[in-house]
């Protein structure tokens, strides 16, 4: 069998919805056995590309998130943000931005910041006479703040598969996810210019005080998580633990988390980490198949024989990697692209910390772009609107999403910046 | 995480026997229980690793390679789990551009391509536990073959689902599932609803709420 058939195979049955671990370790099992390779050397691989510390931080990401909104540290956020910035015109459209940040030290998941925060933004919005077009569509381009901020599942799968360092990568992360912020919260700032009829919040200090002890707890979560790293007490793995278990105390405290609750919250964390460890194993025995055949330098040659320039090649990826995120699940979208790009972009000069930045960013934003958009679907169910209607209001949303893309990755200062502070 | 959403669609094949059904859903509870252990076992693997570095406790290395053997384990031990309940990541464009005839084709072919592989690959772990390696991990000293007994078990389940989903067809239609959580329609707006009232401070006037799974 050659790669160019298993290229094919493997396209056809992911097409054909066959789930896609198994779309790409059907095709690599038929490679294997038809080049003589010993049996077992494919379950070795496999099972070996799971068999990670790094990759340890995945579950316990997805725990802390699970267990935050459990532990209703959403609405904790939301009224904080909600007592602070209340006053101000669209504030409605601030707190949705702020609310997507405080979220985001706790949780790595765009779709679950779309389904835990919006379903309390969104209806308090259009409650409030915000156009439900403009609610949806902020709410959807903040989520995109989660996956980028650490901690951030797609930035653990990225280091793992290219093989640097999550730390740095968490660091690097943190000035993109502010950008966004503050590109959207441009945005609601001249939409807010048009609509002098939106109701104020009072401003409170009683409320601010309340909401402020109230959250508290959520407050000090990233100093544990990201300060844990960034500081080097902690590797993210081992930060991601001390989150979790942060976590389960403080829905303890706030009486919100029921032991009856943890069986269920261990279950999900569990399928939710197999239904993505498992594409990473059939992942890991397709990347020993592409190095074999000198795949990625043959894709390497033919990028250098098109351009050698890296701007041309960025906006080339950019482009490659919009498309691809808008038509495949993020996670396996970054272990597919990722062994084939990364080292034409290393040869042409990009850091791959940047270059890992620029990847999430792309597939993150794919999420809000139909047909695949899972961005789309939950707040779609969420807010009961067709998912046309959905997109209709994203899409004014995507300028500013995509100016921070095109920000990052023409400044690469931009993501570098932390990590050479923090010497990581 | 993933969304996966399912089209109305009829099962097709033959109703599925109360005792398959009730036998399903005895493994389903074993593959979760046994999930859920791999999740408080790495949580309590790592703490332990924590521990050692800020207290006086000995750094114990079978704790880090005992995490990572739980990751494995869980990760293909679930796999059969997943696919019973439609909740592998998967491209189902074709769910919303085919008609039911061409959907029920399509889902036959992809459970027949998950059986052949799931078949193939858990060849390979019978192969590596049968094998009878006498090479022991490095810190815990467990034999590498029964490393690869529940990935093997895995697929062997996989298979299993792969068959029993081809002859007694479940139906997953309006499934929507959110970081985890299979959930309705309706779940999703009522949990808003009452976050709403939470985060506001208000009461709620009723809470309606359903969970699938």
């Amino acid at each position: 069998m050659s790669v160019a058939v298993l290229g094919l195979l493997i396209a056809a049955f992911i097409a054909l919805r066959v789930p896609i671990a198994f779309a790409i370790l059907g095709p690599c099992l038929a490679y294997m056995w038809s080049h003589d390779q010993s049996v077992g050397f494919a379950m070795r691989t496999a099972t070996g590309g799971v068999n990670s510390w790094p990759l340890l931080a995945v579950p316990l990401f997805i725990l802390v998130g699970f267990l935050a909104t459990r532990a209703g540290i959403a609405e904790r956020v939301f009224a904080l943000v909600l007592a602070l910035f209340g006053k101000f015109r669209g504030a409605l459209g601030y707190v949705n931005i702020g609310v997507s940040l405080g979220f985001s030290w706790m949780n790595g998941s765009a779709l679950a910041d779309a389904a835990g925060v919006g379903s309390i933004e969104i209806p308090h919005m259009v409650k409030k006479g915000y156009p439900q077009r403009f609610a949806v569509g902020l709410t959807a381009a903040s989520s995109v703040i989660g996956p980028i901020m650490p901690p951030s599942i797609p930035a653990v799968v990225f280091a793992s598969v290219a093989l640097v360092s999550t730390s740095a990568l968490f660091a690097a992360s943190v000035v993109p996810a502010l950008l966004i912020c503050l590109t959207l919260a441009v945005y609601v700032f001249f939409w807010a210019r048009g609509h002098d009829d939106l109701p104020n919040e009072p401003f409170e200090w009683a409320q601010v005080r309340r909401t402020t002890l109230g959250g508290l707890g959520a407050l000090i979560a990233p100093i544990i998580i990201l300060g844990g790293i960034l500081e080097g007490y902690f590797t993210p793995t081992e930060a991601a633990a001390v989150g979790a278990v942060y976590m389960l105390l403080l829905g303890f405290l706030y009486r919100s988390l029921k032991l009856r609750d943890l069986p269920k919250v261990f279950a999900d964390t569990a399928t939710t980490t197999a239904a993505i460890m498992v594409i990473l194993g059939a992942s890991s025995l397709l990347g020993w198949i592409l190095a074999r055949e000198r795949v990625p330098q043959s894709i390497a040659e033919a990028f250098l024989g098109f351009t050698d320039n890296k701007i041309v090649f960025l906006l080339l990826v950019n482009v490659l990697l919009l498309v691809l995120g808008a038509i495949i699940e993020p996670t396996s979208a970054l272990v597919i692209s990722v062994p084939v790009l990364l080292p034409v972009a290393t040869q042409l000069g990009v850091d791959p910390i940047h270059f890992g930045v620029i990847v999430v960013l792309n597939l993150m934003i794919g999420l809000m772009t139909p047909p695949i958009g899972g961005v789309l679907f939950v707040l779609s169910s969420v807010t009961k609107t067709p998912v046309a209607e959905v997109f209709r209001g994203v899409a004014p949303f995507l300028i500013p999403l995509l100016v921070t893309l095109a920000l990052i990755t023409f400044i690469p200062q931009l993501a570098l910046w932390l990590p050479g502070l923090l010497d990581l | 995480m993933q969304t996966t959403t399912t089209r109305q669609e009829q099962p097709w094949g033959l109703q599925r026997p109360r005792w398959l059904a009730a036998g399903l859903r005895g493994i389903e509870l074993i593959e979760l229980t046994f999930g859920a252990i791999c999740v408080v076992a790495i949580v309590a693997l790592v703490m332990l690793q924590v521990l050692a570095r800020v207290t006086p406790l000995d750094n114990q290395v079978w704790t880090g390679e005992l995490a990572r053997f739980s990751l494995v384990w869980m990760s293909f031990g679930l796999a059969g789990y997943l696919l019973g309940r439609d909740e592998h990541i998967a491209l189902d464009v074709v769910d919303h551009v085919l008609p039911p005839l061409g959907q029920r084709l399509v889902k036959a072919f992809s459970l027949v391509v998950v059986a052949a592989t799931a078949l193939m690959f858990g060849y390979e772990g019978l192969d590596l536990f049968t094998a009878g390696s006498p090479i022991k991990s490095p810190a815990t000293g467990i034999p590498l073959a029964w490393i690869y007994f529940i990935p093997m078990l895995g697929m062997a389940l996989t298979v299993l689902r792969a068959v029993v989903e081809l002859v007694f067809p479940s139906s997953h239609e309006g499934q929507i599932r959110v970081a985890g959580e299979v959930i309705t329609d309706d779940t999703l707006a009522a949990d808003g609803d009452a976050l709403t009232h939470a985060a506001l401070g208000e009461k709620p006037p009723t809470a309606d709420k359903e969970t699938v799974r």
